[in-house]
């Protein structure tokens, strides 16, 4: 069950809603509990159990270390034990694949909560009921927006259900379904078509319309299934931080990722790079701090060598740019942009393949000094260029504020922006309805 | 209500229209309920109705008998030696021989998206080419079963021009559709179309090909299980005389009746550089 299936948005969606707010204050996170173990279950009942099982757990061992034990003399190894498990947990689904959906970003959501009440920045939560519904609730269950515990704390104590909320939700959720069904799915063909061609017989324009294609299908995608996370949220009165700020304006790496998958970024900030001592001990430490973040990063996404060696190249890029480069490109924003436009997307390179000798040969393809490829159709980049012409354009505009501004952010042109939506919405059906839709590329991990 | 109309317009919006597409979708399950066996008959009236037309709408009296003929002799196929899957020092299966790229200049290959694969990497550039990703056996001349770059329907494309010889390479978008019985009877109805618009070219069906290993382990029905059973019943539509069947599997084949795990990225379509192996087997096994 995922948001871009017919019979979530048509049955599961409206039929939550409706008993959300139908019945009573005291029994709204019932329903939320409800329909988020539904939503999970009929994915697999076997990591429903496990989602449950670590939730009791998790709300039990907390309780250690907190609360009633503040003054424990053993909560810091309490404290320190249940992180060690989450952790473990983690890592030890993330090397005996398949990693049940949604573990990374439950695992960090409950360790972020364990670390907030352990510095007593938020009261542990008394409620099994209200911590259970934090950890299954569905609309940030498979893919994030990884929250903070006091994001949502608020609604699960006292729901509010404005109208306004349910119409702006909805709006929200039709865009990122566009984004994901009409730009990111159709782009989708081109980069698999690279390697059913062979990247060795790809050309070298070929090559980089692939690369840039991916760039635009990954952000859709992602973006995409955070504002259905989002809107989804919003429609049951929770404000769910935002994931992505129009990363592809940024000027440097480093400001890429304040804006790129944000609230994964700001957990490492906020859980590992400060504590480490963040960018305040000197030049030495700062490196090595970001070397940690970077090389977690990478891991978080896989156990595989190509997520490290793209978690690496991050690092090496944001400590350049921590050295001298940062200063000089955000004097020069042109230069900047152009530099951010073709370094983000050949670092994808690295994300996107999991055979690290096939990353070596998209490269020697990008950058023919060595070889001209094999077999080669020289032909294949205004074939595909013009097949997918639409779709890159869309999406080029699209990287911008303004579509998102408009449809989302202003208070005139209603009619039409009411018209455009619905427009938007059926499209998306009848496409989803033709196609079986690809799955959404952040559920792997 | 009214409220709600006034602070959710987009909700309401989508509420009524999707009540609408659901009232509609109801009342044509009931005003139309034969539609799905409708397109069945349709498709078993095709192998029927051709002869009649033929003869109906020809000039030269022997074509029609050629074309019959073709139908009625699908039992007797040439029986030429099958190359051992994998055997380096494959045979040239008897009946056949080689010919240079020239040979190709009046020739039209027809197919989907391996045919397309085929024309971009096959290096025969002096041939024509029908292909369409996604085409069938089962919808192989109407619009809009169009050529991705002519824009024309199989049968324009037939109807333009006088090929000496036509390619066939269909099949693997039709596993899960039909028997296998079914499935020929559509491939044998397709080529008798065919030789009706071009009475004097050669046919050849090739082989449907293999898929790997890896592919062919799913639980789905791509395996070459069924891709064989189907290429036994292409056999049977060749004469040996206008129509032949290329066994192009023995170019791809790892020794165990699959393709070669490394010649595809899908498991089904081949890499780039790996098409050379069928314009090289379909150079060698010409007539």
């Amino acid at each position: 069950m995922t948001f871009s299936n017919l019979y979530f948005i048509f049955a599961f969606l409206p039929c939550a809603l409706i008993a959300y707010y139908l019945v009573p204050e005291k029994y709204k996170n019932y329903v939320l509990l409800l329909s988020s173990v539904i939503f999970y279950g009929l994915g697999s009942w076997w990591q429903t159990g496990l989602l449950a099982a670590d939730t009791a757990a998790n709300y039990f061992m907390t309780g250690l270390f907190s609360g009633k034990n503040a003054k424990n003399p053993h909560r810091r190894e309490m404290f320190a034990l249940t992180v060690a498990a989450n952790v473990a947990l983690l890592a030890w689904f993330k090397c005996h694949p398949p990693i049940p959906v949604g573990i990374s970003f439950y695992t960090f959501q409950i360790i972020a909560y364990q670390i907030d009440v352990y510095r007593n920045d938020i009261p542990r939560e008394n409620s099994l009921l209200r911590f259970g519904t934090y950890t299954f609730l569905f609309p940030k269950l498979q893919e994030g927006p990884i929250t903070r515990y006091d994001e949502v704390s608020d609604q699960l104590k006292c729901h509010v259900c404005e109208k306004e909320n349910l119409e702006y939700g909805f709006r929200i959720f039709v865009v990122g379904l566009s984004y994901k069904i009409l730009l990111a799915d159709k782009i989708s063909g081109l980069w698999k078509q690279l390697s059913i061609i062979g990247y060795e017989s790809v050309s070298t324009p070929m090559a980089w319309l692939g690369m840039w294609a991916y760039t635009l299908q990954l952000y859709f995608d992602f973006h995409g299934y955070s504002l259905m996370a989002i809107g989804i949220g919003r429609m049951f009165g929770f404000m769910l931080p935002k994931n992505f700020v129009t990363p592809y304006g940024s000027t440097s790496v480093s400001e890429f990722y304040r804006r790129w998958h944000a609230t994964l970024g700001r957990w490492f900030r906020d859980y590992i790079y400060i504590p480490l001592g963040g960018s305040r001990a000197g030049m030495k430490r700062t490196i090595l701090n970001l070397l940690v973040v970077w090389t977690l990063t990478g891991l978080w996404h896989g156990v595989k060598w190509n997520f490290v060696f793209w978690g690496l190249s991050l690092f090496v890029l944001i400590a350049i740019e921590k050295l001298f480069l940062r200063k000089w490109l955000d004097s020069h924003p042109v230069v900047g942009h152009i530099y951010l436009l073709f370094v983000i997307p050949l670092t994808w390179m690295l994300f996107a393949n999991a055979d690290v000798s096939s990353i070596g040969i998209y490269f020697s393809r990008l950058f023919p000094v060595v070889s001209a490829g094999i077999d080669v159709n020289l032909c294949d980049f205004s074939e595909y260029g013009l097949r997918y012409a639409p779709y890159l354009l869309a999406g080029v505009v699209c990287l911008f504020p303004q579509p998102e501004k408009f449809l989302l952010g202003t208070k005139k042109y209603q009619k039409a922006v009411v018209a455009i939506l619905s427009v938007l919405l059926w499209v998306c059906v009848v496409s989803i309805h033709r196609n079986a839709s690809n799955p959404f590329m952040y559920l792997q991990f | 209500m009214k409220a709600f109309m006034k602070k959710c317009p987009l909700v309401m919006v989508t509420i009524v229209i999707a009540l609408v597409v659901a009232a509609t979708s109801v009342v044509k399950s009931f005003v139309f309920p034969a539609a799905e066996n409708k397109t069945q008959e349709t498709h078993g009236n095709v192998s029927s109705s051709l002869p009649q037309s033929a003869a109906s709408s020809l000039c030269a009296p022997s074509n029609v008998a050629g074309s019959s003929k073709t139908v009625s002799s699908a039992g007797s196929a040439v029986s030429h030696a099958q190359p051992k899957p994998g055997s380096s020092a494959q045979k040239r299966a008897s009946g056949f021989k080689s010919s240079g790229k020239e040979y190709f200049s009046d020739a039209l290959f027809v197919g989907d998206s391996l045919t397309e694969g085929f024309k971009d990497y096959g290096g025969i550039d002096n041939a024509s080419y029908f292909c369409r990703v996604g085409l069938s056996i089962y919808q192989l001349f109407e619009h809009p079963k169009t050529d991705s770059s002519t824009g024309l329907t199989l049968e324009q494309t037939l109807r333009k021009k006088k090929y000496g010889k036509i390619y066939m390479l269909l099949g693997i978008n039709e596993i899960g559709t039909g028997s296998t019985d079914y499935f020929v009877r559509h491939y044998s109805s397709a080529v008798t179309k065919i030789r009706f618009l071009q009475p004097d070219a050669v046919i050849y069906i090739q082989s449907i090909l293999y898929v790997t290993p890896s592919k062919a382990s799913g639980k789905s029905v791509f395996n070459n299980t069924n891709v064989r059973k189907r290429n036994s019943g292409l056999k049977t539509l060749a004469d040996g005389k206008n129509i032949f069947y290329l066994n192009v599997d023995s170019a791809i084949d790892d020794g165990n009746g699959n393709m070669h795990e490394e010649y595809s990225g899908d498991g089904v379509h081949l890499k780039a550089k790996y098409y050379p192996l069928l314009s090289t087997y379909i150079e060698e096994h010409t007539v």
